[in-house]
């Protein structure tokens, strides 16, 4: 049986193999374009943030074409961030009268995992099918961000974007098709392999700047990126840690660690939106970066809370940040308006010699 | 030898600045003007006006800044393209070294810069909202049915404080519609709406900022001094307001065309700007589904450059090199 998603970057992709995997299939999202946003912001409460508005229109879009299983990224788990809102506001928005039916990914332990799973799929399934199902999925999501991560820094830095392009079009192409953990390590290598020829400016960048905050709006709207891309043939590296990692593994444990690294900037109980942006910024700043880059989406609860911390480390650490709140009504011109003097400020430090 | 000069042009969302300046700084002419909409002609009005500063001159370079940057830098052919924020913070350490803070209000954005030992260091622009901005002033100024250009006259003139909503517009225009009904008067009023304008700018643009003196005021919004004097007031610090606050932009842009110190000027002589009948079109890409609204700049029948899309795909195309990129005539 088909089943439906919205896209985060490529994330529908390990989505697919978790669906496979279970012996159902996924049709891929329609792409995000003018239309769908409309329609989103159409059927959006007006608090919802942009990127909710956003999977609201391609689901929208997919149940006028007669989607009615849909399964929904946004985590179960400790980890799930405001976004876990969003699937609740469409099934309330959709559930009663389109037998509209959403599985929601994740879960805090195998157990609930593998309940969560029978709940949507049917009793049949069992822990081991659970483990190779989320073995299948984290995989592939891995890889993914991998990927993503490599063809944006390379796009860059590159003199034929273009030809990255089509790089990464084949990766994704391959990491759909791969089966089975051998078949992503195969994928990865080959990747690798291909990426290494890629990298065909030899010169170091002239200024590193660090990218927090919601990147999953940076692959998933085209503007932002283009304006990235058109920064960065100054010679700017842009880079950040990963795609929606709501998603990933991040049990307690492992966040805790991130939590600590926090302090004493967040003492509170945040959620993990905030954490891992907060503890990525101070890495950053720690590696020596040149500025710090927050993008994320309008009317994002976490992230709006984690702006003023984050100019707080600014200030304490003698670093430029900026700011940028990705909305439906930010024009793309204001966007790369400072975007280019964030650059110029960070060129002229660099010149005149002022030290973090 | 005939003398070297350098053109800055500033165009915003309200007004367009030209702006002729020589080796030493020195501003030879100036021009501002509102656009009204209609930013091909007021550029090529701009230009004439400083027609005389040209004259037996020669342009050594040339540089566009503001929003409409871009297309005004096609029009014109300008050698250098930059944001106002690099543009202002250029004209501000030029003919003020010391200064540590620049207070910008635009038409409808405003900036604050702050620079340390002639390098600027940090900078922020207003985000979601134009409160904090000159469009405030207009909105008010013609709720109480007064001109802009009054509004500084009248706000010296008060005596009382009147507290005004500035949080948004709109908020602001009820709360003056309120006070009006309760008789306060409008010297008053109008000078508790520059203080608003102030707090709103201080509480998005400037929070978290450390606003050091000596400060400058920029922007066309500085022309009144009852903002200067609100700024004054809630800062406890001076703030000067220079002699070219208005165009500092385009004084800012002019320098950047100084700077790339070019052998020569691409830019077209004032006349020709003025017989052109450059124009833009909009048309939206149909190359893939992220349907980008691109611009296309005709002039004499022919495509002479294109702005925008999130691609590559039309940063480079001009008619000659359309075919090179597959396109047909369908797809724009």
């Amino acid at each position: 049986m088909n089943h439906f998603t919205f896209s985060w970057g490529h994330n529908h992709i390990a989505v697919r193999g978790l669906l496979r995997t279970l012996g159902h299939d996924l049709e891929t999202p329609p792409p995000i374009d003018a239309s769908t946003a409309q329609r989103g912001i159409e059927l959006a409460h007006p608090f919802l943030c942009f990127s909710g508005k956003l999977v609201l229109g391609q689901l929208a879009r997919q149940i006028e074409r007669g989607g009615r299983r849909f399964v929904f990224m946004s985590s179960l788990g400790p980890e799930a961030c405001r976004c876990a809102d969003t699937a609740g506001f469409v099934e309330e928005l959709f559930g009663t009268d389109s037998g509209f039916s959403a599985h929601r990914i994740g879960g805090s332990d195998l157990r609930s995992a593998t309940s969560n799973l029978r709940r949507h799929f049917g009793g049949r399934i069992r822990s081991r099918d659970c483990v190779r199902a989320y073995t299948a999925f984290y995989g592939k999501l891995d890889l993914l961000h991998k990927i993503e991560k490599r063809c944006t820094a390379l796009r860059c830095l590159s003199s034929t974007p273009r030809f990255v392009d089509e790089v990464e079009a084949e990766a994704l192409e391959r990491v759909d098709r791969a089966n089975g953990p051998l078949g992503l390590l195969r994928t990865s290598r080959r990747f690798d392999r291909v990426a290494r020829r890629l990298d065909v400016r030899a010169a170091a960048p002239s200024l590193r700047i660090g990218v927090v905050g919601g990147e999953h709006i940076l692959s998933e709207l085209g503007s932002i990126m283009a304006a990235l891309r058109r920064t960065a043939e100054r010679g700017m590296l842009f880079e950040w840690r990963g795609g929606f990692r709501m998603l990933a593994r991040m049990s307690r444990s492992t966040l805790a660690p991130r939590k600590a690294r926090c302090v004493p900037y967040l003492n509170e109980a945040p959620s993990t939106s905030e954490i891992l942006s907060c503890a990525d910024a101070l890495d950053f700043i720690d590696e020596g970066v040149d500025g710090l880059l927050h993008v994320y989406a309008f009317g994002c609860m976490p992230q709006t809370a984690l702006k003023l911390i984050l100019q707080r480390i600014a200030r304490d650490r003698g670093l430029p940040l900026l700011s940028l709140s990705i909305g439906d009504r930010f024009a793309e011109e204001g966007l790369e308006n400072r975007l280019e003097a964030f650059v110029d400020l960070l060129e002229s430090r660099r010149q005149r010699g002022v030290r973090t | 030898m005939k003398e070297r000069c350098w053109v800055g042009i500033d165009v915003g969302s309200i007004t367009c600045k030209v702006v002729v300046i020589d080796e030493a700084d020195r501003v030879l002419g100036a021009t501002y003007r509102r656009t009204r909409g209609r930013i091909v002609k007021t550029v090529k009005d701009g230009l004439t006006e400083v027609g005389e500063a040209l004259r037996d001159r020669v342009v050594a370079g040339a540089a566009t800044t503001g929003s409409a940057r871009r297309l005004v830098a096609a029009l014109i052919h300008a050698d250098v393209v930059k944001n106002e924020i690099t543009a202002h913070a250029r004209a501000a350490l030029a003919l003020h070294p010391d200064v540590r803070t620049i207070l910008e209000v635009g038409g409808e954005d405003s900036k604050i810069v702050l620079l340390r030992d002639g390098v600027p260091v940090d900078f922020a622009m207003n985000t979601v909202c134009a409160a904090g901005t000159g469009a405030f002033l207009d909105q008010l100024a013609g709720r109480l049915e007064v001109p802009v250009e009054e509004l500084e006259r009248l706000a010296v003139a008060s005596t009382r404080d009147v507290a005004i909503a500035g949080r948004c517009t709109v908020f602001a225009e009820s709360d003056v519609i309120f006070k009006q009904q309760t008789g306060q008067r409008i010297e008053d009023i109008v000078a508790g709406v520059c203080r608003a304008l102030v707090r709103n700018y201080l509480n998005d643009v400037g929070k978290g900022k450390a606003i050091e003196v000596p400060i400058l005021f920029l922007g066309g919004v500085a022309s009144n001094d009852g903002i200067r004097r609100a700024f004054v007031e809630t800062l406890g610090m001076p703030v000067i307001v220079p002699e070219h606050h208005r165009v500092m932009g385009a004084v800012g842009a002019a320098l950047v065309a100084r700077d790339a110190a070019l052998r020569e000027s691409r830019m077209r002589r004032p006349e020709e700007v003025e017989e052109s009948d450059f124009r833009p079109e909009t048309f939206v890409c149909s190359g893939c589904a992220n349907a980008c609204e691109v611009v296309r700049f005709v002039e004499g029948g022919d495509i002479v450059g294109y702005l925008g899309g999130r691609c590559a795909r039309w940063a480079t195309a001009t008619s000659g090199s359309r075919e090179a990129w597959g396109l047909t005539s369908s797809q724009g």
